[in-house]
């Protein structure tokens, strides 16, 4: 989607055009969902948070200012989300350990089951399991970067747009990334 | 060997998103958006509510209420027993004659 059609859009999007916002949604709907999907790693959160996203874009496109691209500002309140979202919920696992340490109950707190991304081929299906596992566990700038290259293919420039960084930060982030992969990949290959 | 296999793991892990597809959102998305966006739209007065119903918003409600509540009752008590305590002693002495007679009494008594 070009810039003209981002302003008209945009523009559009301001009056509360409904047509307008269903062309949006319809448009990044999955390249939202997939990025959250990618940090959070549970098919069902991850569509609540999307819609969240388009909650927060319907609810603010006032203050766009349109210096980013609109798929840009959508990239950045995806991963914004899907990190509080990753947040609140090992907040609420640490929570649930201290309940279970005086015997109250609280939800089970389980270890997180394998996440099988709908789009890995079938053949890479278990190591990518892997991989995620992973991932879940490095922190959130380098995991927002990873994910945002590996699943979306975004160039370091564009990366460095959506995370207000710069493209030689982004570099050492994934840089560090996939170190870190490397060792916690090992660590799991060893023990096996 | 051991570690050799390890390393191809490894590298076969780290690369096994390449390629993947992107996963995409389930059907009627844009419905449930709408009705998602409905809800969120209530009045001001159900929102307000809600916020109030919060349990730590209404607890510290209620904390706030019981302290103004006590400050209040314990301010009047220390005025009405401060006034009460000038006033009835007053009334005591009056009632049983305890002022201290001096010589003018007598005087006024004569006349």
């Amino acid at each position: 989607m070009n810039r003209f059609t981002d302003q008209y859009l945009t523009e559009a999007l301001k009056n509360k055009d409904e047509a307008a916002f269903r062309q949006l949604v319809e448009t990044w709907k999955d390249m939202v969902y997939n990025t959250v999907l990618g940090i959070i790693q549970h098919e069902a959160d991850a569509e609540d948070v999307a819609q969240e996203v388009f909650v927060q874009v319907y609810q603010s496109i006032g203050s766009f200012r349109g210096d980013a691209k609109l798929s840009t500002w959508l990239y950045r309140i995806a991963v914004t989300k899907a990190l509080d979202h990753v947040k609140k919920r090992n907040r609420k696992k640490r929570w649930g350990r201290v309940y279970s340490l005086f015997g109250e109950k609280d939800e089970p707190v389980n270890a997180a089951p394998d996440f099988h991304h709908p789009g890995v081929q079938l053949d890479n299906k278990e190591r990518a399991a892997v991989l995620f596992k992973a991932l879940d566990q490095l922190p959130d700038r380098q995991k927002a970067v990873f994910v945002l290259s590996k699943l979306e293919g975004l160039p370091a420039k564009e990366i460095s747009e959506v995370m207000h960084m710069s493209p030689a930060t982004v570099e050492g982030l994934m840089h560090r990334a996939r170190n870190n992969l490397r060792k916690l990949l090992g660590k799991y290959y060893s023990a096996e | 060997m051991k570690t050799k296999r390890h390393q191809q793991e490894i590298e076969a892990a780290l690369n096994s998103l390449d390629g993947a597809g992107r996963a995409t959102a389930g059907e009627f998305f844009f419905t449930r958006l709408q009705a998602r966006l409905q809800q969120k739209g209530s009045s001001a007065w159900e929102r307000a509510t809600g916020w109030i119903a919060r349990p730590s918003i209404a607890i510290i409600g209620l904390c706030i209420i019981l302290l103004l509540n006590s400050i209040i009752v314990i301010r009047q008590f220390e005025k009405s027993t401060s006034g009460t305590d000038q006033a009835s002693l007053q009334a005591f002495a009056d009632e049983y004659r305890l002022q201290v007679p001096t010589v003018y009494d007598d005087d006024r008594g004569e006349q």
